[in-house]
């Protein structure tokens, strides 16, 4: 699995456009859109993506950790994600 | 293994936009003035309490201070500001106690000790002041600080202790100290659930002129719900005893679920005023009228509150359980939230109020909605989203069906909150049962409002995130922020709410649309309001003088207890219906105003029993706006219409029987016991716009105290209602409901036919108060129809006697809305010219008793 950032905001970006955003233009989610804050992610999407994100990336999540400093932006899921996987190696 | 995240990123990319350039100087100088704009809006309208508005001018002053300081300076200034407002609110000693007890709590979260002992620590404090929240020992300090007290740490301990624990927020000494004792706390003591995370996170977080007139936008806002919420509660509320119909009941319950108006309101006024010292909070409440499911209405209600749920309890129950599923970890951590929410609701009652809120409606309430929103959830777990065409045929089915979810989730939600706030499951019964009832009135109503609220879903939906991605796609796509645009319309919504209350331009509007300013310009319910006042859980912790008077006192800069004094000079107990009766030939001074009553209790001169030759004697029975409350005994009324009367040459006397607090039925009474006695040519009987209100209320405190009521009619309501003093005062009163009409009418029709009986002619008056407009308020419309059925010889509307005067210039004060000085004189005056123009009414002379007025008046007429 590559973890460079670029690439698990493509994953990401792609998971939540079939799963939440469907037949939207791809270009409207921008790194920096704000998911949970613009309401594109609410308490059941957090939960699904979050899943995803353990599946995906073979991580573990706690509950603090649900929150908009980890998961508002897909550079924010990027960032959480690699210092995650560079605690777990 | 997890890692802490949170604890490695930077929480509040803290922006210095100090500037001072030219520019930046004009930027601040407009949200000051628009800031100022904000505190007028409050005070001319005469929103929130006058410790708000104190604060409110207190911070104006300060913001730009804060603005120029350097950024590591202005959060110890905003805490140092908090501190001192605390105290200019409370007083030293309260707001010692309340800071004091506050750092204890801040002091034992930063113990050096294992989490698990700090949360002992904080746990065996909060058990401690519950003890003494209980009444189980004594607090040493006063009453005041508990609602306080409870509203900066009941929740926010929970919130800051976990952030702590998980080292997923900043810690710090200013920091601490801003999040529990920020202002405007100390004014509202139901607040929004602040996160911690959010506070630290947001702090100057972007463009600091961008956050500022964000706050600015939301304060306006606020200020509009507070308007809104005063129109609903003045002219549109209908009370449980009022359903009587479908299209009634309809109304009851979207009326009362609009009441949370004024809980927004006091949330977006809070969070936009954090806005003007940079916390860029998000917003707390979005649409919530619009929600289309049980999930959609939970997440728009209160979004601070469903926040901390999520994080608190949804969120750790989830991960716990989540071995089970994800579905079923997602519903059994659902169902144990709305059970942590409802126990932590009658929680936050028990700290405000003082005891736990445990009552049927309340717990059917929260079980049902649990229920519902459990079954969104599963049904929204399951869904899969679909891809949302923008046009077309399928675009319009989807929007109808928007339509439809909003309207089913609309009327099933406002069903649900007529339960929540009945007194009881009996009354709210009642009410149902009056759903048989339906007439083309109703009908029309109720698919008025429907479709009204369909098409708004559509409207509004296309522009939110309920219609789909392809509308959220929009609002991704924000607009750049323009600083002068929003100044500009900030202003403009400012200096249009101004001017509607300024004497000036009502003057320029048509009497109705005066009429209706004025009623949402009173800024508090009166003493008779009270009698017929609306209840619910946010209306019972946020009017703080229904809980707690001594904290109320420092509000609105009442003096405590009142009123207390002066009744217990000037009021004797009886043991009958009357209750009270002023005591005979007593003066008193209290608050700077002589109270004199005569040898026979009657707040006036001497008065001899007998009258003389060729004067017109009027005997007049109200209750305290009549008697004079809160003038002197030359200023009331009858006084200064008999002393006009009398330089003009009609011999008059005014004979002032009234006794604060008496309903319909006490007067009845008074005039056959007592004024009977006094040779009246007259007897005037003034009434007030809830009389009915009193007389179910009078009733009920009456049951409640074993009276023996001899009254025939009154016995005859008793016995049909089947009250019986065991019973809780709701459900009396809900039993005694149904007869207030009937007994009103009685106590008119009883009154017009003593004074027939007795050759003396009646006179109806009806009182104005705050500006109620009676064309449109069904109380009102009752009054005139009863005395009219009681064939009263004379029936006179005061309505417009204080046409042109603002509300707030006849008053006695900011916190009590008696008649002052200047009203009395304009009573007076209205008073004198019926009296004039009603000569044949008022002419002097003795009659024959049995004598009816009617032929009276016959034998006087030429």
């Amino acid at each position: 699995m590559n973890n460079d950032a670029q690439s698990i905001q493509t994953s990401v970006k792609d998971y939540l456009m079939k799963t939440f955003l469907p037949g939207e233009d791809p270009e409207s989610l921008t790194p920096d859109t704000p998911l949970i804050s613009g309401g594109i992610l609410d308490s059941i999407s957090t939960v699904k993506l979050v899943t995803f994100l353990e599946e995906q990336y073979k991580v573990e999540f706690q509950a603090h950790e649900i929150n908009s400093d980890n998961l508002e932006t897909l550079t924010d899921i990027a960032k959480t994600i690699q210092l995650k996987s560079a605690a777990r190696a | 293994m997890g890692v802490n995240v949170a604890s490695i990123s930077v929480p509040g990319v803290q922006q210095d936009s100090r500037s001072w350039s030219v520019g930046g100087l004009l930027k601040l100088g407009t949200v000051a003035i628009q800031f100022a704009l904000v505190a007028l809006v409050f005070t001319a309208v005469r929103l929130e309490s006058e410790a708000f508005r104190q604060v409110l001018y207190i911070s104006v002053a300060a913001f730009p201070i804060n603005h120029l300081l350097p950024m590591r300076f202005r959060l110890p200034f905003f805490v140092l500001l908090s501190v001192g407002i605390i105290i200019k609110i409370l007083g030293v000693e309260s707001a010692a106690w309340v800071l004091g007890i506050g750092l204890v709590f801040i002091g034992l979260c930063h113990v050096p000790a294992p989490a698990k002992v700090r949360i002992g620590l904080v746990a065996a404090a909060a058990l401690a002041l519950a003890a003494f929240r209980a009444g189980w020992a004594d607090a040493p300090w006063p009453g005041g600080v508990w609602p306080i007290l409870g509203a900066m740490f009941m929740f926010r301990m929970i919130v800051y202790l976990y952030d702590l624990v998980h080292k997923s927020a900043p810690a710090g000494p200013w920091r601490a100290f801003a999040y529990f004792f920020m202002i405007p706390n100390v004014c509202f003591p139901l607040f929004p659930v602040v996160d911690y995370q959010a506070f630290c996170r947001t702090y100057y977080n972007e463009d600091a002129y961008k956050i500022y007139q964000t706050g600015i936008k939301w304060m306006l806002r606020g200020a509009l719900h507070f308007i809104l919420y005063r129109f609903i509660y003045t002219f549109l509320l209908v009370g449980p005893e009022e359903v009587k119909g479908a299209g009634d009941f309809f109304q009851h319950m979207v009326t009362t679920y609009l009441l949370y108006l004024q809980v927004s309101a006091m949330f977006h006024t809070i969070i936009g005023f954090l806005h003007l010292f940079g916390f860029n909070l998000p917003e707390t409440n979005h649409h919530y009228v619009l929600a289309s499911s049980f999930t959609d209405f939970w997440r728009r209600i209160n979004i601070y509150w469903k926040d901390f749920m999520m994080k608190v309890f949804f969120y750790p129950l989830f991960f716990r359980l989540r071995k089970r599923g994800t579905t079923q970890a997602m519903i059994l951590a659902t169902l144990i939230a709305f059970f942590a929410t409802w126990f932590l609701h009658a929680y936050q009652w028990y700290w405000l109020r003082g005891a736990f809120l445990f009552t049927t409606p309340d717990v059917v309430f929260w079980l049902i909605l649990g229920v519902l929103v459990t079954l969104s959830v599963w049904a929204e777990a399951r869904s899969k989203k679909k891809v949302v065409p923008t046009s077309g045929p399928e675009s319009a089915k989807l929007a109808i069906i928007l339509a439809l979810k909003t309207v089913a989730t609309f009327l099933t939600i406002t069903f649900l909150w007529s339960l929540w706030t009945s007194d009881s499951l009996m009354q709210w019964q009642a009410m149902l049962l009056q759903l048989r009832h339906w007439d083309a009135e109703s009908v029309l109503k109720i698919g008025l409002a429907c479709v009204t609220l369909g098409v708004a879903a559509i409207a509004v939906g296309r522009d939110q995130w309920m219609i789909g991605a392809a509308a959220r796609q929009r609002t991704t796509k924000a607009k750049p922020f323009d600083f002068w645009r929003s100044a500009a319309a900030n202003g403009a919504a400012g200096m249009f709410i101004v001017s509607l209350a300024l004497a000036e331009v009502q003057s320029h509007l048509s009497p109705t649309m005066t009429a209706v300013l004025e009623s949402i310009e009173a800024p508090s319910l009166n003493a008779r309001d009270e009698a017929a006042l609306q209840g619910g859980y946010y209306e019972d912790l946020i009017q703080v003088d229904r809980f707690n008077p001594e904290l109320q006192a420092k509000y609105s800069r009442q003096p405590l207890n009142y009123f207390d004094e002066w009744r217990e000079a000037m009021n004797t107990k009886r043991g009958d219906y009357l209750g009270v009766e002023l005591t005979p030939s007593t003066t008193i001074t209290y608050a700077g105003i002589t109270y004199t009553t005569n040898e026979w209790g009657m707040r006036d001169k001497p008065y001899t029993r007998e009258k003389q030759a060729g004067v017109c004697r009027a005997g007049i029975i109200g209750s305290s706006h009549v008697m004079g409350w809160g003038v002197n005994d030359s200023e009331v009324c009858d006084a200064v219409a008999e002393t006009r009367l009398n330089a003009e040459g009609l011999p008059c006397e005014l004979l002032n029987f009234s006794v604060n607090g008496y309903d319909p039925i006490q007067k009845t009474i008074t005039l056959r016991d007592k004024m009977l006695d006094f040779d009246l040519d007259v007897a005037i009987l003034f009434c007030h716009r809830i009389e009915k209100q009193w007389i179910v209320s009078h009733l009920v405190q009456r049951v409640k105290s074993g009276l023996e009521i001899d009254e025939p009619r009154i016995q005859k309501a008793l016995a049909a209602s089947g009250v019986t003093q065991d019973m809780g005062e709701p459900e009396i009163k809900v039993r005694l409901s149904g007869s207030g009409s009937e007994l009103l009418q009685w106590a008119f029709t009883s009154f017009a036919d003593t004074c027939r009986e007795n050759g003396i002619r009646s006179v109806w008056i009806f009182m104005p108060e705050k500006g109620r407009v009676s064309f449109i308020d069904r109380d009102i419309k009752e009054l005139f129809a009863c005395a009219e059925a009681a064939k009263f010889d004379l029936i006179l509307d005061y309505s417009d006697a204080f046409k042109g005067y603002p509300e707030k210039e006849l008053a006695i004060s900011d916190y009590d809305d008696h008649p002052n000085a200047l009203a009395h004189t304009l009573l007076a005056g209205r008073l004198f010219e019926t009296i004039k123009t009603n000569e044949a009414v008022f002419a002097g002379g003795s009659r024959p008793q049995g004598q009816t007025s009617a032929a009276t008046l016959a034998q006087r007429e030429p």
